[in-house]
């Protein structure tokens, strides 16, 4: 009787663990699993400029926004957003991917081209709009490339005035700009990268 | 880049600034021209070729043109231009035709930066330029125009290089694809394709100087990077190649 009590008291010992364990510690390891799994997609994803892309190589070398390296390779299975496919990806455009590490490389499931977004106070000019301004003569049109770019080719007409500098110099870049407050300004730039 | 600058001009008190996203691909496509800075074309390391008859340009040309007459350029321009496909050349005559045409043809033959200089003349002067008068720089088929890239951070320039693969001290790393590789390739060089790079680096003695090279630059200045970071001294080549079986090898 004693033994049997013993053997039913048991019994309930265990029930009660594994009540214990799925009440407790499950949703616990639940947790972990997902704390993990964030972690590892946040590490996952990239953004970057695409600084040289190698069709035949299924590589893509990227320069994230703090000037680093990072080098993603594609597979035919890599899904493309924005773009029809790979090959329609070009130097210099910015891009951001999800990626999985495989034996240390960085394979893409996934790469989206960044689209521009205008910001608040401004608009967009479309090609046919933009050459009868300019033709009339009627707006500033700013070239925000780099020096080099202007150089070898620009709207006629435009001025050089590149993002960089307007960035380096602070609230000073206000006065690049100053010469024009009174005129209409149309920014442009190698097209939405 | 623009709208951002954009952004900027509204900070700053502008009025509605407006942002041509598309921008100068989109310029360029639909038709319309662009000009190139004058300052750029006087004192850049570029190629400008006046296409007009010898005695126009006589009578006054763009300093530093060479001479290339249309009918001229247009059977002979793969012989005449520099042998590096990526001079930028800028072209111009007194015949918009003419410069379209020539563009199209250095294009064909191969030219990435090939631009019309549409009324050339005239913004010259008008922008305080002063025009050259008697002959401009002449051509020929055994005489093509020199010109060569400045080299950018880890560049080996085409003479260094094929000298470079008579060195024993130095360590020629072919990126292609062993398939590529197979068809032909540098003598001395060892095949490591970009996508093993990462798994193969210790394959490469860190006590000589390496050059790594593709078909084309861009896996060779990817592999640069790479083999860089990991603390190799390392240049690359950013130029076109070709290698036969036979061992004999182009390089522009």
């Amino acid at each position: 009787m004693k033994k049997t009590v013993f053997k039913f008291g048991l019994a309930v010992l265990l029930a009660a663990n594994v009540l214990l364990v799925q009440a407790v510690v499950v949703p616990s390891s639940t947790y972990h699993v997902q704390a993990a799994e964030a972690a590892k997609a946040e590490a996952t994803h990239v953004k970057g400029k695409i600084g040289n892309i190698s069709q035949k190589a299924k590589t893509i070398a990227l320069t994230p926004p703090d000037g680093s390296f990072f080098l993603l390779k594609f597979t035919d299975e890599t899904t493309v957003n924005g773009a029809d496919s790979i090959t329609d990806l070009k130097n210099d455009e910015m891009i951001t991917a999800e990626f999985k590490v495989v034996d240390g490389a960085n394979i893409a499931t996934s790469i989206s081209l960044v689209m521009v977004e205008l910001e608040p106070g401004t608009s967009e000019v479309k090609t046919e709009a933009l050459v009868e301004l300019v033709k009339a003569g009627k707006v500033v049109v700013v070239d925000s490339r780099p020096v080099v770019r202007y150089n070898e080719s620009h709207i006629p007409g435009a001025v050089s005035i590149p993002f960089a500098k307007l960035v380096q110099l602070g609230d000073e870049g206000a006065k690049l700009l100053e010469p024009y407050k009174d005129k209409q300004l149309v920014f442009y730039c190698g097209g939405p990268t | 880049m623009s709208p951002k600058s954009a952004g900027l001009a509204v900070k700053w008190g502008h009025n509605n600034p407006l942002v041509y996203i598309e921008g100068q691909p989109a310029w360029n496509k639909k038709g319309n021209r662009t000009v190139p800075a004058l300052d750029y074309i006087e004192n850049g390391l570029v190629v400008i070729i006046d296409l007009r008859a010898p005695a126009k340009v006589e009578g006054g040309h763009i300093p530093k043109a060479y001479s290339i007459p249309f009918a001229t350029f247009m059977d002979e321009a793969e012989f005449v231009l520099p042998k590096a496909l990526g001079a930028p050349i800028y072209l111009y005559s007194d015949s918009d035709k003419e410069i379209d045409a020539a563009r199209k043809e250095a294009r064909e033959v191969g030219y990435k930066s090939v631009y019309g200089f549409y009324n050339a003349v005239e913004s010259w002067t008008a922008g305080g330029k002063q025009l050259q008068q008697g002959p401009a720089l002449a051509v020929s088929d055994d005489a093509p125009i020199a010109w060569e890239r400045k080299l950018g951070v880890g560049e080996i320039s085409i003479t260094d290089f094929t000298k470079s693969l008579q060195s024993d001290l130095i360590n020629i790393v072919d990126t292609r694809t062993s398939v590529e590789f197979a068809t032909g390739h540098f003598p001395g060089a060892v095949n490591i394709p970009l996508e093993e790079l990462d798994k193969r680096m210790a394959e490469i003695p860190m006590n000589k100087f390496v050059v790594i090279h593709c078909k084309t630059g861009a896996r060779g200045e990817m592999g640069y990077k790479m083999l860089r970071e990991a603390g190799y001294t390392v240049k690359y080549l950013n130029a076109e190649c070709e290698c036969f079986p036979s061992g004999e090898f182009e390089i522009w």
